[in-house]
């Protein structure tokens, strides 16, 4: 009796052992459901902050380019048909052979401007700029620089190229923009030299000018706060593709821009 | 006392059941609600008539627990199989029952086992802890916004799984010591039955409230 008490009892407590193992097994199902659509509730979070964040860099961007246009026409474009306005209001009909030359000097004004327009569209287009790819639309900025014949421009591309997610890739193609326009605008430089390398799984693009520099001292530990709202901009742009964004810079010297972005996604 | 909770705590626990699945029913109307409403109203009454055989004539209940059995083995394969989303999860409860069932065909028809088969009722407890395992593992799988503690079947599920494992190796023994036992010992074996009971009437309680508490948190809302 007292055996077959023992085994009665040993199945009861291995009973409540099992229905407690039961309750356990459902709260952690529940803790970790719970956990799980936490996880899932910060990713949708984060994919929103990017999309805001995108959103917001098109805005600039958009900005950028009108104030872009706008400079463009006012300094060359606004310029040439200045010229060819005042060529042509200062003819004279009695000086044949100097109206000739203000009519063919018009006309070089006026395919000038034409052609600016071109660039202009074509660098500013962001369809064109998915069609070309990264590797041909830098190339065609390069192009533009080396045509003002103010520059040395080299651009050297390493490795077999590859296509990138297209907004990712006009998101780089914007920073090697702004990087370029700064040169012009405020280098005095002489000689720029951009290389791409396409490495399995990594992307680097380096910019690289012999211009005045700066102090590299004054940036804020790669931050960039509170130091122009241009590399900032290009810092939060190369944030949002997850690429990392460095500038060296010496006085006198010149500055390299060097942008990493890891590529698992990368189209071959 | 305790010849309520061994012989009439069953079918009291059945008859919970059948209320929180009307209620239930009310609201979702749905066959897979409907066909355990039938289920448990048909458990409450073959389990009083069980409760009365032993209790007044003590003559063999056995064949009414048989006829549980199988119609627990469909009942329970159709549920878990409408309630499951993933194809080889449905698959695997398909077989899973209909080796319960020719288990059943097996051991009442062609072996004609007389006395409670303890195996044949494990497989069946065996076969629902499996389905509510997988029933918590699309949970897992298949994240939603909504409330997880809002989803009946979430509680349903959840007492299924106490109430089969918490009992499990109670039914698994049961032929054990039935045959060991004398008629004097059958009190020691009540005991362990009113655990299983009492089990099944607290398991039935947490449906009927988490029905009654689900409706409290949509109407507030």
């Amino acid at each position: 009796m007292d055996s077959l008490s023992n085994q009665v009892t040993i199945i009861i407590v291995a009973s409540i052992f099992f229905i407690i193992v039961a309750i356990g097994i459902i709260i952690l199902i529940l803790v970790y459901q719970k956990r799980q659509l936490q996880y899932l509730n910060e990713k949708n979070q984060m994919q929103i902050n990017f999309d805001k964040e995108l959103f917001e860099s098109q805005l600039e961007i958009k900005e950028q380019t009108l104030k872009s246009i706008s400079q463009e026409i006012h300094d060359n474009i606004g310029q040439c048909l200045s010229l060819a306005k005042l060529n042509i209001n200062t003819m004279n009909n009695n000086d044949l052979a100097g109206m000739q030359d203000k009519i063919n000097a018009s006309k070089e004004l006026i395919s000038k401007a034409i052609q600016d327009l071109r660039d202009i569209s074509k660098s500013l287009n962001t369809d064109h700029i998915k069609d070309l790819g990264l590797m041909r639309s830098v190339e065609y900025e390069l192009g533009m620089i080396r045509k003002s014949g103010s520059y040395s421009v080299n651009f050297e591309v390493k490795g077999e190229p590859y296509r990138l997610d297209p907004r990712k890739e006009l998101i780089i193609f914007r920073i090697a923009q702004e990087v370029l326009q700064n040169i012009v605008k405020h280098a005095r430089a002489t000689s720029i030299s951009v290389q791409l390398k396409f490495q399995p799984g990594l992307l680097l693009l380096e910019i690289a000018d012999n211009g005045t520099g700066f102090d590299a001292g004054m940036l804020n530990l790669n931050i960039y706060d509170g130091y122009g709202l241009g590399l900032r901009n290009m810092y939060n742009r190369a944030k949002i593709i997850n690429a990392d964004f460095n500038l060296a810079s010496t006085l006198e010297k010149g500055t390299t821009v060097t942008l990493t972005l890891k590529t698992e996604d990368a189209e071959k | 006392m305790t010849s309520f909770l061994r012989s009439f705590l069953e079918p009291l626990s059945y008859m919970i059941y059948a209320l929180a699945f009307v209620l239930e029913y009310r609201r979702s109307k749905s066959m897979r609600e409907k066909v355990l409403i039938v289920y448990y109203f048909l458990a409450a009454i073959i389990f009083t008539y069980a409760s009365v055989l032993a209790f007044e004539d003590d003559k063999d209940n056995n064949w009414l627990y048989d006829i549980h059995y199988f119609i627990s083995a469909i009942v329970f394969g159709y549920y878990f199989y409408n309630l499951l989303v993933n194809k080889t999860n449905k698959q695997i409860i398909i077989v899973l029952f209909s080796l319960v069932v020719f288990n059943f065909i097996l051991s009442d028809f062609i072996l004609r086992h007389s006395f409670f088969n303890s195996f044949s009722n494990s497989f069946l407890f065996l076969a629902v802890i499996i389905a509510s395992l997988f029933y918590f593992h699309e949970l897992l799988a298949r994240l939603t916004e909504k409330n997880i503690l809002l989803n009946f079947n979430l509680w349903v599920v959840s007492g299924y799984l106490v109430y089969f494992l918490g009992s499990f190796l109670i039914i698994l023994s049961y032929s054990y010591f039935s045959n060991k036992l004398t008629i004097a010992d059958r009190v020691i074996l009540g005991d362990l039955w009113a655990v299983q009971n009492v089990l099944l009437f607290l398991t039935s309680v947490l449906t009927l409230c988490s029905f009654l508490w689900i409706a409290f948190q949509t109407k507030s809302r």
